[in-house]
């Protein structure tokens, strides 16, 4: 018996149901799926995956790892040339001095004592200027980069998201109010302010008394401030466009509730969209972290960043010796990782078949 | 279009209000005030200098004069009539806190034309090789010289400009001494901070107008044109070169906006002394005048610059209106 709806036949409920169920089971898991296998079958996105796992883990581990400490200083002693690790694997020569660290890492640390002792390894990419590990410095200063990215991903899915589909489901004028707000912060010239603000947290305090809101809590604050703008932007778009698709309209005809609407269409159709601008928004956090630390205004020593360790590197070069490993290291760390960011990205937005629109 | 510039004045105006009052605000918030030091002044020394910079005065009376609307005296009365204006209204931004004797004016009026040549370079290296790598990469879609062409635009893309100029020097001036390592004064200074600002740039203008030839020369007007035999060079420098070229000017704005920022990197590693450095320096130093004064500076540039690419956006592609956009 044939159950295929013939021409001039209306449907009946249950066949109607039954290709509507056959729809949700393909069309949902298939989507993600689909996603995977297509970038699966990327070479870029698949090292651009295995490069971002590889930092992650280790930006977590790295206090256990055998290696010497970003802060130990050397003061007598001149940046030394890389070692190749063949040449000189390990040494003994570890100093357990690391500034001021959280509970957790020293805990990490102390494990690391146990399990190596004096064992650290050799200068696999040189020394600084003041004798201190540069593989060290990169591997520590990758937190700084991720965890910057990281809130900046929180507050971009959190407020960016919600900000932007509370605008493009609400009547006009709330949605007018909202836009113009953040039309207003995307027109200031936020840099300027930023580096204006964190100019006034450099000011020593005429008591000398440690102020209430450390520089790195601004710096952060700041950065999260700015960081959901285009997100906002592009979700309210996404939202408004869906709001009027015929699959939206005629879902409300049928009476489906508010609540429905936004779990079964708008949240699946508004989540691709979210996915490829966070790619754009994670290597922006991540130069935006570097060019303030670059310029003194970020991370505060013993940390390290990224953008400390290149501005090292920069003032490091000068034609009577070159140090060439200090601005290479730093260099060749933050291009792999935001090249692997952009090419994840671009596959990403293959993948989901997003259409770049100009936020 | 008279509406149109109107309306992007009263936002310019609205923008400009909050930077110098969030400037101000915070600038007021700070404990301990801007010529704080390590060194405890002598009390009269210290009245004396509140008083040259009009610290004492209650804070609504240093917004009116910062701000300048009714042009207040020394004193912080309605004393001088000969102007309307006064402060940052009448384009004074004041005296700066850390170079004595200088005014901010002087110095922007000193190192913006430094600046400005560094960004010019920089915008011109971006439009030169952005349109010379995209229009390669159109033409020759699929080639070795397209997948070149894209990979070194996902690398400018992807490299922070600093990383570039570390690399730069050390490439070119160090290991093979062609350029001159860091400083100012003649024409080949300009070459590397030009090249590494305008590197990032370039890059997307690549992607950009390869987008827009690749699609302009899909379209039936293109295949019409072959059809009735028009040479191939006129074919695309008439007919898709205006086309593509739409994408490319409206990057233009935020591209300005980019290279000004990026300045700020780029003439500290080369010790330029432009805008950007002595912004730099006086956040660092708490000069907040100069600060201020150049954020200020660097906010009418990039609105004006914004302005100008789209009068030129509807110029080119009759299309556009501006009443909308605004």
């Amino acid at each position: 018996m044939s159950t295929s709806p013939r021409k001039g036949e209306w449907f009946s409920d249950a066949t109607f149901e039954r290709v509507a169920a056959q729809f949700a089971v393909e069309q949902v898991p298939n989507l993600w799926a689909d996603v995977r296998r297509r970038l699966a079958a990327r070479a870029s996105a698949r090292w651009s995956l295995r490069w971002l796992l590889a930092l992650v883990l280790a930006s977590l581990i790295v206090p256990l790892l055998p290696l010497p400490s970003p802060a130990a200083m050397a003061l007598d002693k001149q940046p030394k040339p890389p070692v190749a690790p063949w040449v000189e694997p390990f040494n003994e020569r570890f100093e357990p001095y690391y500034g001021e660290l959280n509970p957790l890492d020293r805990a990490l640390v102390s494990v690391r004592q146990r399990a190596f002792g004096e064992k650290q390894t050799g200068p696999w990419l040189g020394t600084d200027a003041k004798g201190r590990d540069t593989l060290a410095r990169i591997l520590w200063g990758s937190r700084t980069s991720l965890l910057v990215a990281l809130f900046a991903a929180l507050t971009s899915l959190t407020i960016g998201v919600a900000w932007g589909a509370i605008a493009g489901l609400a009547r006009s004028r709330v949605d007018n109010a909202m836009m113009r707000t953040v039309d207003v912060l995307q027109s200031l010239p936020t840099i300027f302010l930023v580096i204006f603000l964190l100019s006034f947290l450099n000011a020593p305090s005429p008591t000398g008394a440690a102020r209430s809101v450390s520089r790195e809590t601004v710096f952060f604050l700041v950065i999260g401030a700015v960081s959901w703008l285009p997100m906002a932007r592009v979700v309210r778009g996404q939202v408004l466009a869906l709001r009027s698709a015929a699959f939206v309209e005629s879902a409300r005809t049928q009476g489906a509730s508010t609540g429905w609407i936004v779990r079964a269409h708008l949240v699946p159709n508004v989540l691709p969209i979210v996915l490829v601008y966070l790619t754009l928004t994670l290597p922006s956090v991540i130069l935006y972290e570097a060019f303030l630390s670059f310029l003194g205004l970020g991370v505060e020593a013993p940390n390290v960043s990224w953008g400390v360790l290149a501005a090292d590197g920069a003032e490091a070069i000068s034609p009577l010796a070159t140090f060439w490993w200090l601005p290479l290291g730093p260099a060749l760390a933050m291009g792999a990782t935001l090249l692997a960011l952009g090419l994840l990205g671009d596959a990403l937005r293959d993948a989901l078949d997003v259409k770049r629109s100009e936020a | 279009m008279r509406r149109f510039l109107l309306r992007r004045l009263a936002w310019f105006a609205l923008t400009v209000w909050a930077v110098i009052t969030i400037s101000f605000v915070l600038m007021r918030s700070v404990p301990g005030g801007p010529l704080s030091s390590d060194r405890t002044l002598h009390p009269s020394v210290e009245a004396a200098v509140n008083a040259r910079y009009h610290l004492d005065w209650p804070a609504w009376r240093q917004y009116l004069q910062t701000l300048g609307p009714l042009n207040l005296d020394e004193h912080g009365l309605l004393g001088d009539r000969s102007a309307v204006f006064g402060g940052i209204l009448a384009l004074d931004l004041g005296p700066s806190l850390q170079h004595r004797d200088v005014s901010v004016n002087e110095i922007v009026a000193q190192s913006l034309p430094v600046s400005a040549a560094l960004g010019v370079t920089a915008l011109g290296w971006a439009l030169l090789l952005g349109l010379a790598g995209g229009l390669v990469s159109a033409l020759r879609p699929g080639t070795a010289l397209d997948t070149t062409a894209r990979v070194l635009s996902t690398l400018g893309l992807s490299l922070p400009n600093f990383v570039i100029a570390s690399l730069l020097v050390l490439a070119l001036a160090v290991a093979l001494p062609i350029f001159p390592v860091a400083g100012w004064g003649s024409p080949a200074h300009l070459v590397l901070p030009g090249f590494a600002l305008g590197a990032p740039f370039a890059a997307y203008v690549a992607r950009l107008f390869r987008a827009g030839l690749l699609e302009t020369l899909s379209q039936d007007c293109i295949r019409t044109a072959r059809a009735k035999g028009v040479p191939w060079r006129a074919i695309v420098l008439r007919h898709a070169l205006p086309g593509a070229l739409v994408p490319v000017i409206s990057f233009l704005g935020p591209a300005a906006a980019g290279i000004l920022t990026g300045s700020l990197v780029i003439e500290r590693i080369f010790t330029i002394p432009g805008t950007g450095s002595h912004f730099v320096a006086g956040a660092l130093n708490r000069d907040y005048a100069l600060a201020m004064g150049v954020t200020l500076v660097y906010t009418v540039a990039v609105y004006a610059l914004n302005v100008l690419v789209d009068l030129a956006y509807a110029l080119i592609d009759p299309r556009v209106e501006l009443e909308k956009d605004a």
